[in-house]
Formats: structure tokens, sequence, C-alpha cells
């Protein structure tokens, strides 16, 4: 809530982080106020659902309670929590695949609907991004836009090398921009 | 590129925008989440502690658990368990104040001599912090310890009350310099939050220094890791100060007024004159040259690199008393370029992460000069390049891509004949730099303090910092400071790069400049 995008590392300060150890919970619903955001995006990024992005955050802030005392960055804190975000998603993503077999890139599937029209106005830049980009290329894209995070420290959370995920990143918003275009020329 | 910033700006809100509010839920799953603020238990304590990293190596040793307990249960801790608040002052002299909730003082702890002698005989003990800083500051002027050329004091501060403590950070900033600036000097207060842990307390204990210096240390090594703990313990903190600015380092965590003082220092152009008479080159045959505030080994020097028509050469000029440094180091070895790893980013990947940091379109990048470097042991590259009327340097770590500095100046009309380097700063800013001959006109010199006003001036970001870490550094001081030489500039043809490498592969090898 009332988080301004600065363009700037979102930088979670390791005190915060020592507070929550000790439950303060004025710091937990600071950290939970200015990184949620992130955390949903992320989540969405993976699962491209609604529904099961809310319950990664959830997740994801309950083993913040119940790891904190683990947390041994020194300024890595946000690193941290998008790993605990994004292993939660991948879990989600492998109880659906018990499940039933589901494609995820399908599921969220926009341009499928009958209100092509209405869809086509309500249609936000988050949207043509799970459309259209692919799930690797969405998370580097979100997690680089949500926390302003480097992207070397991105490569080491996805497990990629800095090349493959600056080409990646170059690559996905080349595509975004692309699609923002024709959608102001059609409007 | 402008867009890639208003693209993500639109993902950061819209996500925003559409997450759940799912805190009360949440707590409802954190039975311990009951008080606003808890305090920490000293098990607690001991857990966080024994668990922080680059701890988990050395804790092997019970001896060192009994030490812990020892400092815990405040023997020499910073933080007894009845201090609400903490207030660690570092100019050299070292003070540590313990507060009550009510802000007066329960303990005080001198960390070394200098402190000794401005405590005196004073008590301290009961007395409310505000009259208790302006005492000590004040005896810091009177004994010389803060002066106008040494003007830089840290001070760190952590409070059991996150709003208390950011409301004594901002209180004890104003305080600082109001007293300063009763005593005709301006002074950089620089603030941190005070947060110890292990780690500050082994690096402090291993090489005598306070732990709020050591973090200060810490948090400058974690910016730029191809300085060692060691070096930086030498440097007062004023020293230090001036060398955060020299290399534009911004630290997350630590707030900065004013400038720190550079009386104390010969000035750039006198280190590139003793330089020229040390290398007996006569400044007619410079094409470009740079000069730049270092540290060595723990000494303030000026690297100056000389570039001539025949040759290129660096020397070290002691920023202290001018005289030619000499690196009596020894393991040099360690950063001969021989060393230089094999697994190193490939040009390639360079440029493409400088260009989507910097929001540049590689395409368009010409001039690209890359050097491979080594500096305790860490691989770095040095970049240079132009764009768009723009001549960029960076330095980047060879192995993770970050970066370390950047600098960006304008380069002067294409017609010109001036080489980049030393243009980049028109005449106008150097002005009151120049003209101050060697030590007479410091007095004066401080006051104006223009260069550093100007230097913000030019750089300013010329495009889009849409990356994030474009912040770190938005750009160097340093830059402007080169071109303070106005005169030298006129080297006509010379100066742009022979060797117009756009090419990647080309660059990779400029380093033959000499050591001295």
């Amino acid at each position: 809530m009332g988080v301004e995008y600065s363009g700037k590392l979102l930088f979670v300060d390791d005190k915060i982080m020592k507070r929550i150890a000790n439950y303060d919970t004025s710091a937990f619903e600071e950290l939970y106020n200015n990184t949620s955001g992130a955390v949903f995006g992320l989540a969405m990024s993976i699962l491209a659902n609604q529904s099961d992005a809310d319950d990664v955050v959830q997740e994801t802030y309950i083993s913040i309670y119940n790891n904190a005392s683990n947390y041994k960055g020194r300024g890595k804190a946000m690193a941290w929590i998008f790993t605990i975000a994004r292993n939660h998603a991948l879990m989600k993503i492998r109880d659906r695949q018990k499940r039933s077999h589901v494609d995820l890139d399908d599921i969220y599937n926009i341009g499928s609907g009958n209100n092509v029209e209405e869809e086509y106005h309500k249609e936000q830049l988050v949207d043509v991004l799970l459309r259209i980009l692919k799930e690797d290329e969405r998370q580097i894209v979100v997690m680089h836009a949500m926390s302003g995070m480097k992207h070397k420290d991105i490569a080491k959370i996805m497990g990629m090398p800095l090349s493959t995920v600056l080409s990646k990143y170059k690559r996905s918003l080349e595509k975004l921009r692309k699609e923002m275009e024709v959608n102001e020329y059609e409007r | 590129m402008k867009d890639n910033h208003d693209i993500e700006r639109k993902i950061f809100e819209q996500f925003n925008e559409r997450k759940p509010e799912l805190f009360e839920k949440i707590m409802e799953q954190c039975p311990k989440m009951t008080n606003n603020v808890q305090h920490e238990s000293i098990i607690d304590r001991i857990r966080n502690i024994v668990f922080t990293r680059r701890f988990s190596y050395s804790f092997a040793s019970l001896s060192f658990v009994v030490v812990l307990l020892v400092v815990l249960l405040g023997q020499r801790a910073i933080v007894t368990p009845m201090a609400y608040s903490t207030i660690a002052i570092d100019v050299n002299p070292s003070i540590v104040l313990e507060l009550d909730e009510d802000d007066t003082i329960i303990n005080v702890n001198l960390n070394n001599e200098d402190a000794q002698i401005i405590v005196g005989d004073m008590d301290l003990i009961g007395v409310d912090y505000n009259i208790v800083i302006n005492a000590l500051i004040g005896s810091m002027v009177q004994n010389g310890y803060i002066s106008k050329l040494t003007n830089s004091v840290l001070i760190s501060i952590s409070s059991d009350d996150q709003e208390h403590e950011d409301e004594l950070m901002a209180f004890l900033t104003e305080k600082v310099e109001e007293v300063l600036t009763a005593n005709n000097i301006e002074g950089s207060v620089i603030t941190q939050e005070l947060d110890i842990d292990v780690e500050e307390e082994e690096l402090a204990s291993l090489l005598g220094i306070s732990e709020a210096k050591a973090e200060l240390i810490l948090d400058i090594i974690d910016a730029d890791p191809r300085m060692t703990a060691e070096e930086l313990s030498e440097l007062s903190i004023n020293e230090l100060n001036l060398l955060l600015e020299a290399k534009n380092i911004v630290l997350d965590n630590v707030e900065k007024t004013g400038s720190p003082s550079d009386l104390s220092i010969i000035t750039l152009e006198e280190a590139y004159n003793i330089a020229l008479a040390e290398l007996t080159i006569d400044e007619l045959m410079v094409v470009k040259f740079k000069v730049e505030l270092e540290q060595e080994d723990g000494v303030m020097v000026y690297e100056v690199k000389i570039e001539t028509t025949m040759d290129k050469f660096e020397v070290l000029i002691n920023a202290t008393d001018g005289s030619v440094f000499i690196d009596l180091d020894q393991d040099e070895d360690n950063d001969n370029e021989d060393n230089f790893p094999d697994d190193t980013l490939t040009i390639q990947e360079l440029i493409e992460l400088v260009s989507i940091e910097l929001g540049l379109d590689s395409t368009l990048i010409t001039e690209l000069e890359i050097d491979e470097e080594m500096e305790n042991g860490v691989p770095y590259n040095e970049i240079e390049f132009e764009y768009e009327g723009l001549e960029y340097e960076l330095e980047v770590d060879a192995l993770s891509g970050e970066i370390y500095t950047i600098s960006v100046d304008d380069l002067e009309d294409p017609d010109d004949e001036e080489e980049p380097e030393d243009e980049e700063e028109p005449k106008d800013e150097e002005e009151p730099e120049d003209e101050e001959e060697p030590e007479d006109e410091e007095e004066p010199k401080d006051e104006e303090e223009p260069e550093d006003e100007e230097e913000s001036e030019d750089e300013e970001e010329p495009e889009d910092e849409e990356e994030p870490e474009d912040e770190e550094e938005p750009e160097d001081e340093e830059e402007p400071e080169d071109e303070e030489e106005p005169e030298d500039e006129e080297e006509p043809e010379d100066e742009e790069e022979p060797e117009d490498e756009e090419e990647p592969e080309d660059e990779e090898e400029p380093e033959d400049e000499e050591d001295h």
C-alpha cells in the first residue's frame, strides 16, 4: 500500500529482519507493505494466476516470520525474500502438476474470451506482460521492475548466467515496448 | 530508452495495485507476533549473533562463545541491556554514549586515548544527551581533532524504537553541524545506523578501531571489494569521507551532509605537476592524463596516469606530503595482470551489461576501450567509450559485472582538437581550483567549496537512469577534477584515441602504462 516507484533498489534493511526475528509486529507490517507488491508480482510472473499468487504471498510472509532469525545476508534481504517466494511458487506448480497437467502459460489466457472489446480496454501492462512473455522472462522483468534488483543478483536467484539474464531482460522490454506502441496506436 | 523506465514504473504500480491485503490473515498464523516492539531476549540475541554471516566458519571455538557471552553481558559491549539508545561518535576520538528512554546518559565508553583527552574529567552520567553532544563536539574542536583541515564526524546510532532512532539521527546531524558552524567550521557529518554484529566486533578488535568505524569500513568494502579492511582502517574518518566522495561511493545505510575537507592534502594540479617532474616529462608532450584520489595500502594517494605521444605512465603521489609513493606491498603479484582470471565476463557481456544498466543503445557506442586490472586480488575492467557526445568511464567487476564507479562527461565540440579527457570540463568551473597556488590559498579554498558543486552540475546524468543501479554512482566527481588542467588540453589531434576500437576485440589490451 502506498508504495511509490522510485526506480531505485527496494532496499530492505537488515535491521528490519532482526526486528522481525524478535517478533516486532510493526517491522513485519512495514516489510509487508513495502515488499508484498514485489512478492505478488513475482508469484504472478511464475503462476499467472491471481488466487495462487495470493496464496504464495501469504505463505512467503509466514516463512519469513518463521525463518527471520536464520536470515544471514548482509544487505541481501530482498534476494532472500524473492528466493522464498519463488520456492513457494514452484512448489505450487508441482502441486498442480500432481493433480493434473496444466500448461501454465495457458492459465492466464486473456486473449481467448468473448468480450474481446471489453478486455481490450481493460488490459493493463501487467496483463500484456503475462500474456506475451515467457515465464523466465516475466520473472526477470518483474524482479527488476519491482525491486530494482541488480541483474547479477537476479541471475543468481534464477541460476542463470548473467549474460542470459541480460539478453532476456532486454528482449522482453523490447517486446513490451512494441506491444505498447501497437496498443497506443489502436487507441 | 526512456520507455524502459516507464514500462518498469507501470509494472511496479499495477502489481502494487493488485496485490492482496493479507497482512491481518498472515498475522493470525504468526502467534508470537504480538507486541509492537519486543526486546530481544539474551537467548535470541546469542542465536542471532551466532548464526550471522561469515561467523559460521569461526564458530568452532567454544572459547569464542564464552567471549561472546561476556560481550553480551555488557563487559565491553556497545549496547548494554539497559541502554535504550546508543550513540557512537568517531572523529579520531571514539566515544560511545548509552542513553535511557529519556535520553539521559547512563553509560560512557571511551574507545581510545583521544577519547579520554576529550572527556577529561567531565561527568556525563545523568546528563541530557543534547548537552553532552554539545560539550563533546566543542571539546573536539578545542583540542584540534575537528578543524578546517579535518571536518568529518561519524555519528552512529541505534535505538530500540526505530522512530526515535530516526529522530536522534536527524537531531544529532543538525546539532553537530550547529556546533561546528558556531566554531567557523563547515562540517561534514556522516550518519549510520549502529548495527554491531560479530563481524564488526571481530574486525574492530583485530584492527584496533571502534565498532562503528568497522561497520562503516565493512559497508565500504561491500560496495567496492577492491579495498581491504586493513587498508581502510589506517584512514581517518575524514580520509574515508574523502575517499567516499572521490570514488562517488553511495552506501545504502549511510547519510552524509557537507563535504570532507581537502585542505590537508595537496591539490590534483599539484599532484599532476609533481608527477610530471618525477617522470621528467615536458607538459607539452602530454596527450592525455588523468588524476584520481585513491588510497593505497592505507595511504591517501593521487594516481596520476599520463599518456604522451610515445608512452603511457602511471605514478602514485602521496596526497598528504606530495612525495612519490612507493608501493612496498609485495603481494602485488596478486595484482599482476597475469593473474587476471580466464572465466571473466566477455567483452560482449560487459557491453551488454553496461548498456542495459545505463539505458544506452550498445550499437551507438564508439571509441570503446577496455582494460583489464587487478586490485587486491579483485579483477575488474576499466571501460571507456563515447556515446552521443558524452564520454563514459566505468570500473566494472570482471566476474560479477558489479559496476564500481561511473563517470560521465561532456565531450567538447567535435571540431575542437583537444583531447576528450581533459576538455570535458569547460574551463569555467575549474577556475576556482586552478588559481589556487599551492598551500597558501588553502584558506580561501574551504569557504567557497567551489569545485564540488560544479562537479555535481556538470555530471547530471545525461540520460535516463532507469536502471536502479545507476544511482550507485551518478558519477564521480573525480572526473571534473581531472579537467582542472585547463592548459594542457590544447593537444590537438593526438588525443583522439588513436585506436578507434569500437570493435570489441581490440579494446582489451591497452594496459601498457608503466607503473612507477
